[in-house]
């Protein structure tokens, strides 16, 4: 079996790739004709989409952490949805009095927060609301990028913060700034300790992959509400795929 | 008292009021009533005015032809007032008249009218050519009229006050009588009135004159005349309202009617009109509050500052004691430097083992791959747990590379080692056997890079030097030429880079990866160790493992000075959650209605 | 000419990111342009770097000049910054006085904000219960516990066999498997995160 993957372990990632490609075209091209797809209620989406509406309300603006992952590191699928959150948030807290503000510890994500947040008021024809100082590189370490948020917390009216990105236990110390400030915070990561760490500390934790699925519960688009699909799918293959390799380690006797 | 409304221009003035309050009309006098005891004020030519007034009778509309409508048959009797001579107004001399206006009049043959034709109608029919000094009314008459006031104000006789509207009929009565008309002199109102109301008044006073006169044949009228001829059922025989009590008009061109509104009401001073300032009065009070309706809009697009929570909390205090709680059992051990806690028991641990066996197999001055890829904030852990692993390397000469994918990495390295050598037995022998090869750029994709070439991809150490070209490291090709490659990593995804980018090829080759793990990656770092094949032969967790490392090669590194503390710590932490929790518990469950946050 | 940008900014990432991903699959056939365009990668990462170095230094700029409440510690970053980078580049990045602001500064600070996070987590576990009472968040704190006691030998105690015994159940088997199953689909969400970059549905570009 191992050499069997070191020999066409590229090309099964190739059909892989190819299979997800084509459940999420799929998808794409019948949830059409189901716009009305019941998605698992998660209650920190919930509880978000309520607080932007009372940040708007209240004057107060919203903080979006995308954490200190980089684009070309492993953790990048994070920061991908990290900007697509900041995107659904731009847009719904565009009428606010204060846009939200960005933060991340990485160079490259920095500048993508930024783009993303100027595109975003292109097309709403707000340009005037744009400032490239929403879109902040708070530090160059995960520490360093902590000590730089938690003054944005403390000091700038902060509504709600939505973690959401690459970090690590030190993600406590933000959640700590947003509970002694009395924002909301909801948090997700892709890493295990920082999960576990969110679930300890933060008001309303996502786990596992509902981080992935924010851009499907935010309505950016049909095509996140595909691939959530799609991850459906996959995600029961593995697990198909798991127990029967389980079972036949079992009964062939290992080895 | 009801307010009195003004003549002029019908707004409400209070009783007391003379004169109207918005445009300045007298109010104690009415148009429509003139008050005739009040002559003594007035100018002779009004009183004249006045006086003719009264010589005017007012006919009844029993006496007015049945098939001439009302506002017909008041001008029939206006004209029989005008017919009326005058009693009080002074004769005047009739006035020369310009010849062409003789001339003008002179061959115009007066046709017998209908009897049956309104009055007004049948006298449009083309009237007697008269002289012009026989009629009576003429505007002409009126401007000589106007020419002899002037020339009497000129001689210095007092003339009568002339309105700005001049008619000349206020110089003389403005129903100019028959006789009137016959003999020119037309100096009342009418005197300036067109000619065919002059012919209207003559020939009435023809007719009213001549009623002996033999009636005028009737005209020969078209059929669709004949069909607008009002029937005599619809006409009212009598009027409908009674105008005996309403007083006559006796200026303007309704002269002579009753019930009608004054055209020109006799009170009527025409003055200039008030001139009202466009300076706007303000009052303070509306100073007062145009200011606040200005602050208020420019406040509109600042955002308020909210209010600032308070400092001193519930859970500021709670915070305040579980940090006491944590710090003092632990500063206290540190203290006192106590070895009451026995290190961890190697044997139990079978990366240590691994590690400890990896080390002691390789040969003297064994190119040692190094990697320092945690944050400085771990340092305390992991300088703890990587110490006895470095300095057994170094003492089995091991030549060390040091390198890092941290940007931070380089200069822990420095730190590392300049900590190893100030050991009280490294002071005068420290470790010199190794190269700080820098930073590798990129994570992810520099570890690739790092794993097809590390002589491209780290060419030089920090002084610039070519440590490839001679010393330990010159027999280095390939990343596989370490004897051992040490990854110190307190982030799963930076181990899971490194087992990923480089392990292959270590593997490929034969190659040992091993690593120093802190204690939250050590539980995702262990499938890779305990998989099969290992993808990480040799794996230390944490202090627990780094103590392990220094019971198993019986050194004394930090890790025996820190765990006493550390052991304590431990035991104080898992005290404090139970008491937090027991506490939350027992608040919720004494006050079940409140919820908790 | 902002849609032609836009849909030249599409091609380049989508191209960029085909090949790179193509060039892992056949790497004898597209490994050469692979290895370039990550080479090209790491070049940008580092004028990123840069550029998120002068990013933050206008906005803490920004922050002194416009006065900004608590401005005075921004005036401490760009001092800082300012200092170490003459420091640096005149002694070198394992010079003296480099590793004097290393070990002396930034070790320090970091090493104290790590310990702040000890307190806070075990501040956070202490009123877990509080705020999300179920019975998987006692499950959570049991395991916090067991972990704990089990990670070292107790204080005066010693090792404890059966705590070791547990310990090994709980992080060499249980967390081992909930983390592979948490990574599985951390996992699932990369590849469709990924793929939706491949398309053009995700343009994190500015496209």
């Amino acid at each position: 079996m191992s050499a069997l993957l070191d020999a066409y372990g590229n090309i099964l990632g190739l059909l892989l790739a190819l299979l997800c490609l084509g459940l999420i075209i799929l998808f794409v091209a019948t949830g059409r004709n189901k716009p009305g797809r019941n998605l698992r209620e998660i209650p920190a989406f919930q509880r978000f989409r309520r607080e932007v509406g009372l940040a708007v309300e209240s004057g107060k603006r919203l903080h979006i952490s995308l954490g200190h992952g980089g684009i070309n590191e492993i953790p990048a699928g994070s920061a991908l949805v990290g900007l697509t959150m900041l995107d659904r948030c731009a847009r719904a807290a565009s009428i606010s009095d204060r846009p939200p503000v960005a933060t991340s510890g990485d160079p490259l994500l920095a500048i993508l927060s930024q783009d993303t947040l100027r595109g975003t008021y292109h097309d709403l024809n707000a340009e005037r609301l744009y400032d490239p100082s929403s879109g902040r590189l708070s530090g160059l370490t995960p520490l360093s990028f902590t000590a730089g948020a938690i003054p944005v917390i403390h000091d700038e009216q902060i509504s709600a913060n939505i973690l959401a990105g690459h970090f690590g236990g030190e993600v406590a110390l933000l959640t700590e700034a947003g509970e002694r400030s009395g924002s909301l915070t909801v948090g997700g990561s892709d890493n295990i300790t920082a999960q576990a760490v969110l679930y300890a500390s933060a008001q309303e934790p996502l786990i596992g992959e509902e981080l992935y699925a924010g851009g499907a519960y935010l309505g950016a688009g049909s095509i996140h509400a595909a691939s959530l699909r799609m991850q459906d799918i996959l995600r029961w293959l593995l697990i198909a795929l798991i127990l029967i390799g389980a079972l036949f380690k079992l009964f062939t006797g290992g080895g | 008292m009801t307010d009195i409304l003004c003549p002029v221009c019908g707004k409400p003035n209070p009783p007391e009021a003379e004169t109207c309050q918005f445009c300045q009309a007298p109010l104690k006098t009415s148009a429509f009533t003139p008050d005739f005891d009040e002559e003594s004020d007035l100018p002779d030519w009004l009183r004249s005015l006045n006086a003719d007034q009264n010589a005017f009778p007012v006919t009844s509309p029993a006496e007015e032809p049945s098939n001439v409508p009302d506002w017909l048959s008041s001008i029939g009797g206006e004209t029989k007032e005008k017919e009326q001579p005058p009693s009080e107004a002074p004769a005047e001399p009739a006035q020369e008249q310009p010849d062409w206006l003789t001339d003008l009049t002179k061959d115009q043959p007066v046709e017998p009218l209908s009897a049956d034709l309104p009055v007004w109608l049948s006298e449009q029919a083309p009237a007697p050519a008269t002289p012009l000094s026989d009629e009576k009314q003429d505007w002409t008459d009126g401007w000589t009229s106007g020419e002899q006031a002037a020339e009497q104000q000129a001689e210095g006789e007092p003339s009568p006050s002339v309105p700005a509207f001049t008619f000349d009929a206020f110089e003389e009565p403005e129903k100019p009588t028959a006789s009137e008309s016959e003999s020119g002199d037309m100096e009342g109102p009418l005197s300036t009135l067109p000619d065919w109301v002059a012919d209207v008044t003559a020939e009435e006073s023809e007719a009213e004159g001549g009623e002996d006169e033999a009636a005028l044949a009737p005209a020969q009228l078209p059929s669709w005349l004949e069909a607008m001829r009002p029937a005599e059922s619809d006409q009212p025989s009598t009027p409908t309202e009674d105008l005996s009590g309403a007083s006559a008009e006796s200026s303007g061109p309704l002269i002579g009617l009753r019930g009608v509104l004054s055209a020109e009401p006799i009170n009527i001073r025409m003055r200039r009109a008030a001139a009202y300032s466009l300076k706007l009065r303000v009052t303070d009070e509306q100073k007062q509050r145009v200011a606040l309706l200005e602050q208020l809009l420019a406040d509109e697009p600042k955002p308020k500052a909210l209010p600032a929570a308070p400092v001193i909390t519930a859970q500021y205090v709670f915070r305040l004691l579980i940090a006491l709680a944590l710090l003092l059992p632990v500063i206290w051990a540190v203290a006192s430097n106590g070895r009451l806690t026995p290190l961890p028991d190697a044997s139990a641990r079978p990366g240590v083992m691994a590690m400890y066996n990896l080390v002691e197999r390789l040969p003297a001055d064994a190119p040692v791959l190094v990697a320092f890829d945690y944050e400085a904030g771990y340092s305390g852990e992991m300088d703890a747990a990587a110490s006895a692993v470095l300095e057994h390397l170094l003492g089995r000469g091991a030549s060390l590379a040091l390198v890092s994918t941290s940007a931070t990495g380089p200069a822990l390295a420095e730190r590392f080692m300049a900590n190893l050598n100030q050991q009280p037995e490294r002071v005068n022998n420290p470790y010199t056997n190794y190269a700080n090869l820098g930073y590798i750029p990129g994570g992810s994709i520099g570890l690739y890079s790092l794993a097809k070439s590390p002589r491209q991809s780290l060419p030089y150490d920090l002084q610039g030097v070519d440590v490839w070209a001679s010393g330990p490291l010159s027999s280095v090709n390939g990343i596989a030429d370490f004897s051992l490659v040490l990854v110190l990593v307190s982030d799963p995804e930076t181990a899971r880079a490194w087992v990923e980018q480089v392990g292959p090829t270590l593997r490929q080759d034969g190659a040992v990866l091993a690593m120093v793990a802190s204690a939250q990656t050590a539980p995702l770092v262990q499938p890779y160790f305990s998989g099969n094949p290992r993808q990480v032969e040799a794996l230390i967790s944490g202090l627990a493992g780094g103590g392990a490392y220094e019971n198993a090669s019986a050194s004394n590194g930090p890790a025996r000075r820190v765990w006493d503390a550390y052991s304590l710590g431990l035991v104080v932490s898992v005290f404090v959650i139970l008491v937090g929790t027991a506490l939350d518990v027992t608040y919720k469950a004494l006050l079940p209605g409140k919820k908790g946050k | 000419m902002k849609t032609i940008f836009s849909l030249i900014n599409v091609v380049i990432a989508i191209a960029a990111g085909a090949l790179v991903f193509l060039g892992y699959v056949f790497p004898d056939l597209l490994g050469g342009m692979r290895a370039i365009l990550l080479q090209w990668a790491i070049i940008l990462a580092a004028f990123a770097l840069l550029v998120g170095i002068l990013n933050l230094m206008q906005a803490h700029w920004r922050k002194v000049t416009t006065k900004q409440p608590k401005a005075v510690y921004s005036l401490v970053v760009l001092a800082s910054l300012v200092a170490t980078l003459l420091v640096t580049a005149l002694s070198g990045p394992a010079g003296k006085w480099s590793l004097w602001i290393y070990n002396n500064l930034q070790v320090p600070i970091e090493i104290s904000l790590l310990a702040v996070l000890a307190i806070v987590l075990a501040y956070a576990a202490a009123r877990l219960m509080r705020r999300r009472m179920t019975w998987y968040t006692g499950m959570f704190l049991v395991t916090v516990l067991l972990v704990l006691l089990s990670t070292a030998p107790l204080y005066l105690i010693g090792e404890v066999s059966l705590l070791n015994s547990l310990h090994s159940l709980i992080v060499d088997i249980l967390a081992v498997a909930g983390a592979r199953g948490l990574l599985l689909g951390v996992a699932l969400g990369t590849i469709a995160a990924g793929l939706r970059v491949l398309m053009g549905a995700d343009r994190p570009y500015g496209g």
